[in-house]
């Protein structure tokens, strides 16, 4: 076991995103940049203009009319969103090395992570929320650290899952205990190393428990239930078995109960579909 | 049973037996839904579609195709396991939506 602790703390070669995210943010900072400066920028990346144009006209978005330049995409989504957009198609192409084996599944990952996306927009587009694509990159991230794990150590991540359903713990409890660090602890170093917002921090750290210490923050609460529709929905698989029931605490301050569930579900299903279909590299 | 019917063919009242989308999969009118043969029609017409399945009789409307038996069957296995307890409508929420999937699959079966 020391071996894998070893490894693990001599890891020092977290992966980097792209530099044109870089440039980009870069540029969102300045505040002469124009939104001609911004498409001349992404156009240069022809696999990112292309999927930012697919995303937009997607059913995700239901816009009226059809979006065909990268201009009016920056224009409907404003700078934000385009950051928490670039960033979600990103984030899953620096990952793409990663191989599966018998106990993890990077697609299955990924489908996961995008359901608890697609779920957490939706859910605050019906909460009224403005900043979706947040709750879409926050979906994207919330499990990155078990990437970060998997890239560390290989098939040997799976003492993990084996130690978990042996000992019928939690994903955390046996992380801890094979390996000393959580999935939730390490996708946090990662997170920072990239100079994530705060708030994609927040739900990396707390997603599991639903709040932030004791404190409401609706990412955190919106991801936290999304994570548990996502896998009783059976949508992909996030390498844990088990389902959680939701926090208790959280149904104070976060109201679903009103939703109309066959509308709410249908809405799951395409945007869930859609989602993986742009977002997954195969 | 749920049966095809062609446009022309739908009368007023028939409860739909599937959940129409158009072409952006965004939904037009929702299964269980009574038509209506001015709106829903023109709805229709205007993305093409020419054929829709509706229930065939009330019974089959009101226990939307699946028999609550079937849905009992569904709920008990889903709290097996999950291993929780619903403790109150949110919790209802997301339980109801993951039995709904179940029931989508039974139907393509």
């Amino acid at each position: 076991m020391n071996k894998l602790l070893n490894k693990i703390e001599n890891f020092d070669d977290f992966p980097t995103l792209p530099t044109i995210y870089y440039k980009l943010v870069d540029a969102l900072s300045n505040t002469s940049t124009t939104i001609k400066d911004l498409s001349n920028l992404i156009s240069t990346d022809i696999a990112l203009s292309f999927k930012l144009l697919k995303i937009v006209n997607s059913s995700i978005y239901g816009l009226s009319t059809k979006v065909n330049s990268i201009d009016k995409a920056i224009f409907h989504l404003g700078f934000r969103e385009l950051k928490n957009i670039i960033l979600s198609t990103k984030i899953i192409e620096v990952f793409s090395d990663i191989n599966s084996n018998s106990k993890f599944d990077l697609v299955e990952f990924w489908k996961h992570s995008i359901a608890v996306g697609a779920i957490s927009r939706i859910i605050a587009q019906e909460l009224g929320q403005k900043n979706l694509d947040e709750y879409l990159l926050s979906g994207i991230t919330h499990d990155i650290g078990k990437l970060v794990l998997i890239k560390i150590l290989g098939s040997d991540y799976n003492v993990v899952f084996i130690m978990m359903e042996k000992e019928s713990i939690s994903l955390l409890e046996a992380e801890q205990k094979v390996l000393g660090i959580t999935h939730q602890e390490i996708g946090l170093k990662l997170a920072e190393s990239w100079n994530l917002d705060p708030n994609i921090l927040n739900v990396i750290r707390y997603h599991n428990d639903g709040l932030v210490g004791s404190n409401y923050d609706q990412l955190v609460g919106v991801v936290h239930i999304s994570n548990i529709l996502a896998k009783l929905l059976g949508l992909g698989h996030s390498g844990c078995g088990k389902v959680s029931q939701p926090n208790q605490l959280l149904w104070r301050r976060l109201d679903i109960s009103k939703f109309d569930k066959e509308s709410f579900y249908e809405r799951i299903k395409t945007d869930y579909e859609q989602a993986n279909e742009i977002l997954i590299i195969n | 049973m749920p049966r095809k019917v062609k446009l022309e063919d739908i009368e007023e009242g028939q409860i739909l037996a599937e959940t129409l989308s158009n072409k952006y999969d965004q939904i037009l009118i929702k299964k269980g839904t009574s038509l209506n043969l001015d709106s829903h029609i023109r709805v229709l017409k205007m993305w093409g579609i020419n054929e829709i399945l509706i229930f065939d009789d009330l019974v089959d409307a009101s226990s939307g195709s699946v028999n609550s038996e079937e849905i009992a069957n569904i709920e008990t296995i889903l709290l097996d396991e999950i291993g929780w307890i619903i403790k109150n409508e949110n919790d209802k929420l997301l339980f109801d939506v993951a039995v709904l999937s179940r029931i989508g699959t039974f139907n393509n079966e």
